[in-house]
């Protein structure tokens, strides 16, 4: 240090400045805002967000697009995809791009619509059930006990065919009835152990109300989760209405979804493999999309990977 | 030559989303046999990390130990082992005993079956053996009953108790030098006393040397022979007991002693530092502690200050010590009277 | 420890009478019942005597009383109402074969390799193999079974024929369906086990042991493997079902005489005996996993141990 040229007034105390020391050093944000700009920061996310803007846009908009019915025969029977038909045409000679669509309709309604209702039922249920805690805890939770150890497809087989009507809803209303239950199991989890979490109590004893805490703790806590959770039932319900269709048990015509689409291409797989290419990787993508938009919001919502 | 541990100008970096946090900066210190040697500072001061450091143990995080750093164990140069001589350096050279041990110790195995392990790797002894003699390693940190304690699983035990299991296992393999991290701080104040008594009894009876990490200067004062006090990622101030707890001159070793509830003075309210510690994110210009720094100078936000030798073994880093400097009093609380 | 597993035996045997209950009351709420296209052009006297031959004449309770009583006086399951002569139970007993072996072996290989995929993509984190692993089984997740069923189908008959694509009978003929019901089981543990992994090899207990000088193969095996293990095996059970009901699309697909296609026409075909029988079956096989994955995990984990025997 000697042979720095320092000048003597260097050397005078002047202290510190509280303020400088309190600041930190980093911006703060809230909770949703620091898990937004991280799920923007993950480009496989932001682009599967994209990819499925552009799917619910088409299933919107795309049989408008195309120029014909989804159900309206014509001629041109098994077209390869041209400009007329983009992607072809089927057996009876319907346009394969608007029944691609029309059908993604009816996938991506059952999809969200069914996990979207068994969110809600479970995160009712089981908040009731860890809420109510004791002898009706676990009464409501055999119940959810007895009801999961049904193999899941075969109830939704046996209540597909109860309902009989074979449409959107009653597809739905079988889905849903067993649907609900994981989610019920995992909301109830949730708050049993958020109920326990020391902050929970630290904010109990400094005397915070209960509406507080479950507003400020118990529900953003829980919501992530839930969200999480939502977003990866949605292609596994896709997937279980495009399994149901394609036995024969889903949908039935005259309208159409991309299970039913896959599974009437399957017979003439070998002579026309583009009939069963569109539906598949629509559901394909579709599924996918899903899933690692759902990656990718579990690691913008998990605080604990928080860097 | 004659010492155990010689580490000069320790850098350890972690590389992370937000940029590269830089944990230790520049840290050289030494360890002699059977010294005890106190690391003490607040949390995220480096002290933790500089301690995991000592036996490379970054390898598979983060973690960077940048290449300018030297450590030297009994004449081995700790950085340029391979994996296989680092495998058999740890563990037989250098114990580590880790702050919790609730999380310390594998759920799902049995606590013999863990502290056998060292034993099982270094001497090559099958596991029945080294669970056999895993009951004598517990016997000697004072576990009752031990024959059938090695059977338990880690939740059955207490606290304590593992934390016992936990300085049993690093000492299995008779170590020349015991690492504590924090080995008390997530246990009760009577069952904190127990361990440091049974650290300090074992200390005294196998003549290992024990680098003690801890924020609290309470335990220190009758525990260890040396003191090192680091901010920031770097060492203040080092010193004999002695030396910090009565002639000490860096602000931050003051404003720590001062922090220390005396006995009988419970009418005066307690010393606090105010502020945080500068984000190690950043790069630092200047003295780490100035912007907390009662005493702060113009030249502290300029210039880091380099060590000035007090004695033999006390150093301080600091601008106070400058020839230019005004002189100032060491205030009230931080040392220098009785003790 | 047999205690429990006797307990949970009973408590097994319990909830699949309530399953059975409960199934055999909806399956009389379908319409239509399996006599319906086989009797619709005879005389009315004809068709009562059919009723009246499978008891469906009678109200359902009584029907059910009946059935649980062949169930355990004679140990029968009734007779197949569409195929007349066939006993349910032999039925099940000769699909369930191929079904099994496929099923069981996909979920086994797709358990395990699962499970080093997803340690070797864990342990790689964000290199090129991790990157490659994670690809697969983010794929595999999101492809429906039928999807690459028929690919593979397609691409071994018209591009590469060295695999049948076709029917039931070689150790070949597994080849396919095994390769199809394996993705999805095998794209989910490797998802599962890289997101324990990585939780487990932050704990301190590893670094600890890394602090003894275990070499880290050795930590992987003696305690991430452990460790990490435990967040798969819970859905090892939901998995063994619905790799069975995949199968019901699998063996329609490849043309194999299982149970899965055999149910599926079952329930077209209203044939109660059959669908009863065969959803037992499934039930039971679903149970099962679930006790055996309960067993499993008290042995791996001590702390279950504890707070069950309480």
């Amino acid at each position: 240090m000697e042979n720095k040229n320092l000048k003597d007034e260097q050397f005078r105390i002047v202290g510190c400045d509280d303020v400088e020391g309190e600041r930190l050093g980093r911006p703060q944000t809230t909770y949703w805002k620091d898990a937004w700009r991280r799920l923007r920061q993950n480009h496989l996310a932001m682009f599967a967000m994209v990819l499925l803007l552009v799917i619910i846009f088409l299933t919107i908009f795309g049989p408008a697009i195309s120029g014909y019915s989804y159900e309206k025969m014509s001629a041109d029977m098994n077209q390869t995809p041209s400009l007329k038909h983009w992607f072809g045409t089927d057996s009876l000679g319907r346009d394969l791009f608007a029944r691609v669509w029309a059908g993604g309709r009816v996938s991506i309604i059952i999809g969200v619509v069914g996990a979207v209702i068994t969110t809600v039922i479970g995160c009712i249920y089981g908040s009731i059930s860890a809420f109510a805690g004791g002898r009706t805890d676990s009464v409501m939770m055999r119940i959810v006990e007895i009801i999961s150890s049904i193999p899941y497809l075969i109830v939704v087989i046996l209540l597909s065919l109860m309902l009989d009507d074979s449409g959107i809803g009653s597809i739905l209303l079988a889905l849903c009835i067993v649907g609900w239950c994981p989610t019920a199991r995992l909301v109830r989890g949730q708050i049993l152990q958020l109920a326990n979490a020391e902050y929970v109590t630290a904010a109990k004893t400094l005397g915070v109300s209960n509406w507080k805490i479950i507003t400020r703790h118990m529900l953003p806590n829980t919501m992530s989760v839930v969200i999480v959770n939502l977003t990866f039932r949605i292609p596994g319900y896709i997937f279980s209405e495009s399994f149901l269709s394609y036995v024969g048990l889903g949908i039935k015509t005259p309208d159409t979804s991309w299970g039913m689409l896959a599974a009437g291409a399957q017979g003439s797989m070998f002579f026309y493999p583009y009939q069963l290419l569109f539906p598949a990787l629509m559901i394909g993508l579709t599924m996918l999309s899903f899933t690692l938009f759902g990656d990718g919001l579990r690691d913008a919502l998990d605080p604990k990977l928080r860097r | 030559m004659s010492r155990l541990l010689e580490v000069e100008n320790l850098r350890v970096y972690f590389n992370t989303y937000a940029g590269q946090v830089k944990a230790v900066r520049g840290v050289s210190f030494g360890v002699e046999k059977g010294e005890t040697l106190a690391m003490v500072g607040e949390s995220g001061c480096g002290k933790s990390v500089t301690a995991k450091a000592l036996m490379r143990l970054f390898e598979r995080t983060s973690g960077e130990i940048l290449p300018e750093s030297k450590i030297t164990f009994d004449g081995v140069d700790v950085m340029s082992l391979d994996k296989k001589a680092l495998h058999a350096f740890r563990g037989t050279q250098i114990g580590m005993i880790f702050q919790d041990p609730m999380t310390s110790l594998d759920p799902t195995m049995s606590v013999g079956k863990q502290v056998g392990e060292c034993l099982m790797i270094h001497e090559g002894i099958p596991m029945k053996e080294a669970v056999q003699r895993a009951v004598e390693l517990l016997r000697m940190v004072e576990i009752p009953n031990p024959e059938e304690r090695v059977k338990a699983y880690p939740h059955q035990l207490s606290g304590g108790m593992r934390q016992r299991i936990v300085i049993a296992t690093a000492l299995a393999c008779h170590p020349k030098l015991l690492i504590a991290d924090e080995p008390t701080t997530a246990l009760d104040v009577t069952i904190q006393a127990q361990v440091l008594d049974l650290l300090r009894d074992l200390k005294e009876r196998l003549g290992t040397a024990i680098i003690l990490v801890t924020h609290d200067l309470g335990i220190v004062a009758d525990f260890a022979d040396r003191i090192q006090v680091m901010y920031a990622g770097m060492i203040v101030e080092e010193g004999t007991k002695q030396e910090i707890f009565k002639e000490c001159d860096h602000p931050y070793t003051w404003a720590l002693l001062r922090s220390i509830p005396a006995e009988g003075a419970s009418k005066k309210q307690l010393y606090s530092l105010k502020g945080t510690p500068p984000d190690l994110l950043l790069d630092q210009k200047g003295c780490p502690f100035a912007s907390r720094c009662e005493y702060c100078m113009p030249v502290c936000r300029e210039y880091q200050p380099d060590f000035t030798q007090k004695s033999g073994t006390h150093r301080v880093a600091c601008w106070l010590q400058h020839e230019k400097a005004p002189r100032v009093e060491r205030p009230v609380g931080a040392g220098g009277e009785i003790r | 420890m047999k205690k429990y597993v006797l307990k949970r035996i009973l408590y097994m045997l319990f909830v699949l009478l309530v399953v059975t209950t409960i199934t055999y009351f909806l399956m009389h709420c379908i319409p239509g019942d399996p006599l319906t296209a086989l009797v619709q052009k005879l005389p009315e006297q004809t068709k009562a005597n059919y009723y009246a031959k499978y008891g469906l004449d009678k109200p359902v309770w009584e029907q059910f009383l009946l059935f649980l009583k062949g169930i355990f006086t004679e140990g029968t399951l009734g007779e197949s109402i569409r195929y007349p002569g066939r006993q349910v139970l032999d039925v099940l007993k000769k699909y369930s074969v191929s079904s099994g072996q496929i099923g069981v072996t996909a979920v086994a290989i797709g358990f395990l390799l699962g499970i080093m995929l997803g340690v070797v993509s864990a342990l790689k984190r964000n290199k090129l193999p991790d990157k490659l692993i994670s690809l697969i089984a983010i794929l595999g997740v999101s492809i429906p079974v039928f999807v690459v069923a028929s690919v593979l189908q397609f691409v071994f008959t018209v591009k590469i024929p060295i695999l049948p694509t076709m029917g039931w009978g070689s150790p070949k003929h597994m080849v396919l369906p095994i390769l199809c019901m394996s993705l999805s089981p095998l794209a989910t543990y490797t998802r599962y086990m890289r997101s324990s992994v990585l939780d487990v090899v932050n704990q301190d207990y590893i670094t600890m042991a890394e602090a003894k000088g275990m070499s880290f193969g050795m930590i992987v095996r003696r305690h991430i493997l452990r460790n990490s293990i435990l967040p798969s095996l819970t859905i090892l059970g939901p998995n063994v079902a619905d790799v069975f009901c995949g199968s019901f699309i699998i063996e329609s697909i490849f043309s194999i005489p299982g149970l899965g296609g055999y149910y599926i026409t079952a329930v077209t075909d209203r044939d109660f005996p059959m669908i009863i029988g065969s959803t037992m079956f499934y039930t039971g096989i679903y149970i099962l996993a679930l006790l055996i994955v309960d067993i499993l995990y008290v042995v791996i984990d001590p702390r279950i141990r504890l707070s069950e025997t309480k």
